[in-house]
C-alpha cells in the first residue's frame, strides 16, 4: 500500500472479522457472490420492470375478468367478456384482419429488407455504419409523424391525387389509395423497415466468408449458393426479424385509425374504444389478452415452423 | 453514390438500395416540403414560399405549453433510464448469475409487447391505485421501454469493455464508487451520451402510451394528434412537425456518431 | 517469524458453481521472495492469484497477508498491486495519469506527483513518456507502464499475471532478466504467474507446480529440475525419459532398482519410502546420458541403435531405440566439436551411459 497507510489495512480486515451481526455477514455474501453483486446492481431496474410491466400486466389479466355497468367496476370472477367475444363475429374478424394485416406487413418488410441488409453487409465496403446510421435514424424519430407523412401522400387532395391532377393523367382522385387495408399494410412496412434490417443484416455479417468461399468451390453458382449457405445461416436473423415486426403492428392503432377507414381497422382500435366511447375497461382488457394469446399461438407456431424448415435443411 | 465508392461494381442490388432509402425518406420529406407552403390545403400544385406556418405554431400558447411538458417528461425519462439502463447492463456484462438469461429476457419485454397493451394495463392499475393521470403517469409509462432501450445500449458499449481495468483501479487502492467514476464511466460516456439522446427522442415522440396516461397537460405528440382532427390546423402542425422531425434527426444523428465514436476510440486503443 | 511466510494460503478451496478450480491450497511464501505459479491454462494457477489480490474470495480456507486474514479485505484495502495479462492501461489517461492513478488519495502537490511519477519512470527506463497517450506504447512499454503504476504505490507484494505473455521472444528473455533485477532491488514479495516452464526456472526463488488445482511441488528451480517428485512435474518441466521398474530394497538414502532392458540400478532417494518389490518409474534427463561409440568400463549402461537424430546448432537431440523398451530414448549431446560424421548417424550402434545420481526414482501410479 502507499506509504504509511498499511495500518488502515490492519483496521479494514479486522472490523471485517470483528464485527458480529447482520453487516459482517452482508459484507462477507457481498464479497464472495457474484450472483448477490449482480442482483444487488440490477434490483433498481428489475423493480422498475416488475412494478411498471409485470403488475400492470397481471392485474390487466385479473381485470378481463371483471364487469363494468356504466361508470362502475365490479371485480368479479366472470368469463363474460370472453363470451362476448365468441358470440361477436365481429371481434374475431378484426382479431383476425389484425393477425392478417400483421403477417402481410411482416412478410412485406422482411421482402424489402433483405436485400437492403444483404447490399449493406456484402457490398458495401467502407461506411457500413454510415449506412447503419442512415437506415436507423428514421426509426427513432416520431412514429406518428411518419405515419401521418403517409396520410399526406395518399390521402384524397393527397400528393399523389393532387399531384396526378395536375399533370392531368386522372381527371378525379383516385378514391381506392386512402382507407383501406392496402394503406396501412404500406404505412407499417415503412414505419417498421429499420426494425427489419438491423438483425438481419446482424446475422449476415456474422456470416463466416470462407463459408462461401467453400460453397463456390465445391461447385454452387451465385444463385444456388445463396439459397444453400447464405439465406440458412441468416435464418436466426430474418426469425427475430419477423417476430420484432409482426408481435408489435397487431396492437398498432394509429395507422388504421389514421388510414384504414371502416375496412381496415384493426384489434388494436376496438380495444382503445373499450377505454373511450365504448367505456368499458374489462372488455378492453379481455380484448387484450385475447390479443396477446392470439399473437403468442401465432408466434410459438412460427418459431415451431421455421426451426423444422431449418432442421430440414440441414 | 459517393458513400458506396466505386459504383460501378455495385449494380441492380445497389439501385434497390437507392430506392430502398428513397421509400424510407422519401414520405416525410412532404411535411417539411408542406410546411413551406402558403396554402391552408395540403396540395399541389405548390404555392408561394412562406414561413408563416412556423410563426403561427410558435404563437400557439397550447402548442407551446405542449412542447414544455414533453421536455419536462422527457429529460427526466432519459436520466432515470439511463442510469437504471447502466446499472442493469453492468451487472448482466460483469457478474456471473444465476437466471441471467430469462432475466434478460425480462427486462427486454417491453420492446415486444405493444404498446396498446402496455398502456391500457397501467391505465388500469393507477386507476385502480388512485392516482390522477397527469405528466407523471406519462413519465412512468415511458421508463420500462426507454430503460429497455438503454440497457441493450449500453449491454453493446459493456460487452467491448475490459473487465480488468476495473479491477486494475480497484487493485491500486481505489473504492468501487471512484472506479466507476474514474475509469468505468469515462469509458462508457459515449454509450451514456447516445442512451441519453435516444432515450429522450423516444420519450418526447411517444404517442401511444401518452395517449391512454395523458391527464389534461398534453404532451406534443398528444396535442398534434388532437389538431390532426382540424384541417384548418393541418398547417401549423406539419411545421411543428418538420421541426421535431429535424431536431430527431440531428438528436439520434449525434446519438449514433457517439456510438461510433466510442467504439473507434476504443480498438484503436488495442486493449 | 512474519519473515518466514509472509503470505500464509491455508487449506484454500474455490468453486466456481460445481467446477473446483482451486483444491485445499497451502502454500507459505517469504518476505522479499519471487515465488512462481507454474502450470498449464485451467490448472488454477490465475485463480489462486485473484484471490491473492481480492478479485475472487476462496470457498474454504484463509489467506493471510503480513499477517492478516484477509477473508473479508476487499481488493482495494489489500497492500498488494497487480501487474495484469494484458497490463489494463486506462486507455483514456497518458502514462503519468496511468502511473500515478493511486496516488490520488494522498493529495500530493503537482511537483511531488511529477517527482513521483518520474522516479518510477526512471526506475522503468522510459524518461519523458508522462505526456504519451496509452495507445502510443508499445507492447513492451505498455508491460513497464503497467509495473510503475502497480509499484508507485509501495505495495508488499506484486501479483504479476502472465506479464510477459504478450511480448515477442526476445523481449521477453531482456523483460525476464529486467523484472528480477527489479524485484531485487525493491525487495517486494513478487508472486508471478506463467505457464512457460523457461521462464520460471530462470526467475523465480521457488515455485509451486500446480495441475488440476492442485500443487505438486514446491520447490527451487534447480529442485524441480532435478528432483520433481512426480510424473506430472518431471514431465511439465523440461524433457524426462521414463522407465518402468521394480524396487529390490531402499534403505539408507540408496535404493537398487530392476529397470529390465537396462539392468540394475542404484539411485538416490529423496526423502522417499519405497518397499521392496514395488513397482516404480525411473527417469533421467536427456543431457544426463552420455552417447558413446564404444562402451566403456563399468556399469549404468546399455547398448542401442539411433532411431532420429536433430541438429539444434548448440546441441544435439537423438533417439535411441533400446531392445524391450517401447519408446525411443531421448539424448540431448552438447555440440562441443564441429559436426560431422560420427556418432548420431542413424541406426548406428551406441552406448547410452549416465552417472548413478542422474536417476531418479518416481511413484509408478502419479
Amino acid at each position: 500500500m502507499v506509504d504509511g497507510t498499511a495500518p488502515k489495512a490492519g483496521s479494514v480486515s479486522g472490523a471485517g472479522t470483528g464485527r458480529p451481526g447482520l453487516l459482517s455477514w452482508w459484507r462477507q455474501l457481498y464479497l464472495r457472490s457474484e450472483g448477490v453483486r449482480g442482483y444487488s446492481l440490477l434490483s433498481p431496474t428489475l423493480l422498475l420492470m416488475v412494478f411498471a410491466i409485470a403488475v400492470p400486466l397481471l392485474l390487466l389479466f385479473v381485470a378481463s375478468f371483471w364487469t363494468q355497468h356504466l361508470l362502475d367496476i365490479t371485480p368479479t370472477f366472470v368469463f363474460d367478456n370472453y363470451l362476448t367475444f365468441a358470440e361477436k363475429d365481429s371481434y374475431q374478424k378484426l382479431l383476425w384482419r389484425s393477425l392478417k394485416i400483421s403477417g402481410f406487413v411482416t412478410v412485406l418488410t422482411l421482402l424489402l429488407a433483405y436485400p437492403m441488409a444483404y447490399f449493406i453487409a456484402f457490398r458495401i465496403k467502407q461506411n457500413k455504419l454510415m449506412w447503419i446510421i442512415l437506415i436507423t435514424v428514421p426509426f427513432w424519430t416520431s412514429y406518428l409523424l411518419r405515419v401521418f407523412a403517409w396520410k399526406i401522400i395518399l390521402g384524397y387532395n393527397g400528393v399523389i391525387n393532387s399531384g396526378l391532377l395536375t399533370l392531368g393523367w386522372i381527371q378525379a382522385p383516385l378514391e381506392f389509395l386512402l382507407y383501406n387495408q392496402f394503406a396501412v399494410v404500406l404505412t407499417l412496412a415503412h414505419a417498421w423497415a429499420a426494425f427489419a434490417i438491423l438483425p438481419i443484416y446482424v446475422s449476415l455479417e456474422k456470416i463466416d466468408r470462407t463459408l462461401l468461399e467453400a460453397a463456390t468451390v465445391l461447385g454452387d453458382g451465385p444463385v444456388m449458393r445463396f439459397f444453400r449457405v447464405t439465406l440458412p445461416l441468416s435464418m436466426p436473423g430474418v426469425v427475430a426479424a419477423a417476430l420484432l415486426v409482426f408481435i408489435p403492428t397487431v396492437g398498432d392503432y394509429i395507422t388504421p385509425a389514421l388510414l384504414g377507414g371502416p375496412k381496415g381497422l384493426m384489434i388494436g382500435n376496438l380495444i382503445q374504444l373499450q377505454f373511450a366511447k365504448a367505456n368499458n375497461w374489462p372488455m378492453g382488457a379481455a380484448l387484450s389478452v385475447i390479443s396477446l394469446l392470439a399473437i403468442t399461438l401465432v408466434v410459438c407456431a412460427f418459431l415451431w415452423f421455421s426451426k423444422r424448415v431449418r432442421t430440414q435443411n440441414l | 453514390m459517393t458513400l458506396s465508392g466505386k459504383a460501378p461494381k455495385i449494380g441492380g442490388l445497389g439501385l434497390y438500395a437507392v430506392f430502398y432509402l428513397a421509400f424510407i425518406y422519401g414520405p416525410v420529406l412532404f411535411l417539411p416540403l408542406f410546411s413551406l407552403n402558403d396554402s391552408t390545403f395540403i396540395s399541389f400544385p405548390l404555392k408561394e414560399f412562406t414561413f408563416k406556418w412556423y410563426v403561427e405554431a410558435f404563437q400557439s400558447e397550447r402548442l407551446m405549453a405542449s412542447l414544455f411538458n414533453s421536455v419536462k417528461v422527457g429529460v427526466p425519462v432519459a436520466i432515470i433510464s439511463t442510469i437504471l439502463g447502466t446499472l442493469a447492463a453492468k451487472a448482466i456484462t460483469r457478474y456471473r448469475m444465476p437466471g441471467k438469461t430469462p432475466m434478460m429476457s425480462f427486462l427486454m419485454a417491453p420492446l415486444v409487447v405493444p404498446g396498446i397493451i402496455v398502456g391500457i394495463a397501467l391505465l388500469i392499475i393507477i386507476n385502480r391505485v388512485g392516482i390522477d393521470l397527469s405528466l407523471w403517469t406519462i413519465g412512468i409509462a415511458h421508463l420500462p421501454a426507454c430503460t429497455a432501450f438503454s440497457l441493450w445500449i449500453m449491454i453493446s458499449r459493456l460487452e467491448g469493455f475490459d473487465r480488468s481495468l476495473e479491477e486494475a483501479s480497484l487493485n491500486l487502492g481505489e473504492n468501487a464508487w471512484m472506479t466507476f467514476w474514474r475509469v468505468t464511466f469515462p469509458l462508457i460516456l459515449p454509450g451514456v451520451i447516445a442512451s441519453l439522446l435516444l432515450t429522450f427522442t423516444i420519450s418526447f415522440d411517444e404517442f401511444i402510451l401518452a395517449f391512454f396516461l395523458a391527464g389534461n397537460e398534453p404532451t406534443l405528440p398528444i396535442f398534434m394528434w388532437s389538431q390532426l382532427r382540424f384541417p384548418a390546423q393541418l398547417p401549423p402542425v406539419l411545421a411543428l412537425g418538420s421541426l421535431i422531425l429535424i431536431a430527431s434527426f440531428v438528436l439520434v444523428y449525434f446519438a449514433e456518431w457517439f456510438r461510433r465514436r466510442g467504439t473507434h476510440l476504443e480498438s484503436s486503443s488495442g486493449v | 517469524m512474519a519473515n518466514e511466510s509472509f503470505i500464509s494460503i491455508q487449506d484454500v478451496s474455490k468453486d466456481f458453481g460445481v467446477v473446483r478450480a482451486v483444491d485445499r491450497v497451502s502454500i507459505d511464501i517469504a518476505q522479499g521472495e519471487f515465488f512462481s505459479l507454474l502450470g498449464p491454462s485451467g490448472c488454477g494457477k490465475t485463480t489462486l492469484l485473484r484471490m491473492l489480490a481480492g478479485f475472487e474470495f476462496p470457498t474454504s480456507g484463509e489467506i493471510f497477508i503480513d499477517g492478516q486474514p484477509m477473508s473479508s479485505v476487499p481488493t482495494n484495502h489489500r497492500p498488494v498491486s497487480m501487474v495484469f495479462q494484458n497490463y489494463a492501461i486506462f486507455p483514456h489517461l497518458n502514462v503519468s495519469q496511468n502511473i500515478g492513478y493511486s496516488l490520488r488519495k494522498d493529495r500530493l502537490s503537482k511537483a511531488d506527483f511529477n517527482a513521483k511519477v518520474g522516479e518510477m519512470l526512471d526506475l522503468i527506463k522510459l524518461p519523458g513518456y508522462e505526456k504519451r497517450a496509452s495507445h502510443e506504447l508499445s507492447g513492451g512499454e505498455r508491460q513497464r507502464v503497467a509495473l510503475a503504476r502497480a509499484l508507485v504505490r509501495r505495495p508488499k507484494v506484486l501479483l504479476l499475471d502472465e506479464p510477459l505473455g504478450a511480448l515477442d521472444k526476445q523481449l521477453r528473455e531482456q523483460m525476464q532478466l529486467e523484472l528480477r533485477a527489479l524485484q531485487k532491488s525493491v525487495g517486494i514479495t513478487f508472486v508471478f504467474v506463467t505457464h512457460d516452464q523457461e521462464e520460471a526456472l530462470t526467475m523465480s526463488d521457488r515455485i509451486a507446480v500446480m495441475s488440476k488445482g492442485r500443487y505438486l511441488q514446491i520447490d527451487t528451480p534447480t529442485q524441480l529440475y532435478e528432483s520433481p517428485t512426480s510424473r506430472t512435474v518431471a514431465d511439465f518441466i523440461g524433457t524426462m525419459n521414463f522407465f518402468e521398474a521394480q524396487v529390490k530394497d531402499a534403505q539408507n538414502g540408496r535404493a537398487h532398482i530392476d529397470v529390465g532392458p537396462l539392468g540394475s540400478l542404484s539411485a538416490p532417494l529423496r526423502q522417499q519410502k519405497f518397499a521392496a518389490g514395488q513397482r516404480v518409474l525411473a527417469a533421467i534427463r536427456p543431457e544426463k546420458i552420455a552417447l558413446l561409440a564404444e562402451p566403456k568400463p563399468g556399469a549404468n549402461q546399455v547398448k542401442g541403435q539411433v532411431d532420429t537424430a536433430a541438429y539444434l546448432g548448440d546441441r544435439s537431440h537423438f533417439y535411441v531405440r533400446i531392445e524391450g523398451i517401447e519408446r525411443p530414448v531421448a539424448v540431448s549431446a552438447q555440440n562441443m566439436q564441429t559436426a560431422g560424421p560420427g556418432v548420431g548417424d542413424p541406426d548406428r550402434q551406441v552406448w547410452l551411459s549416465w552417472a548413478e545420481d542422474a536417476v531418479v526414482i518416481l511413484n509408478a501410479d502419479d
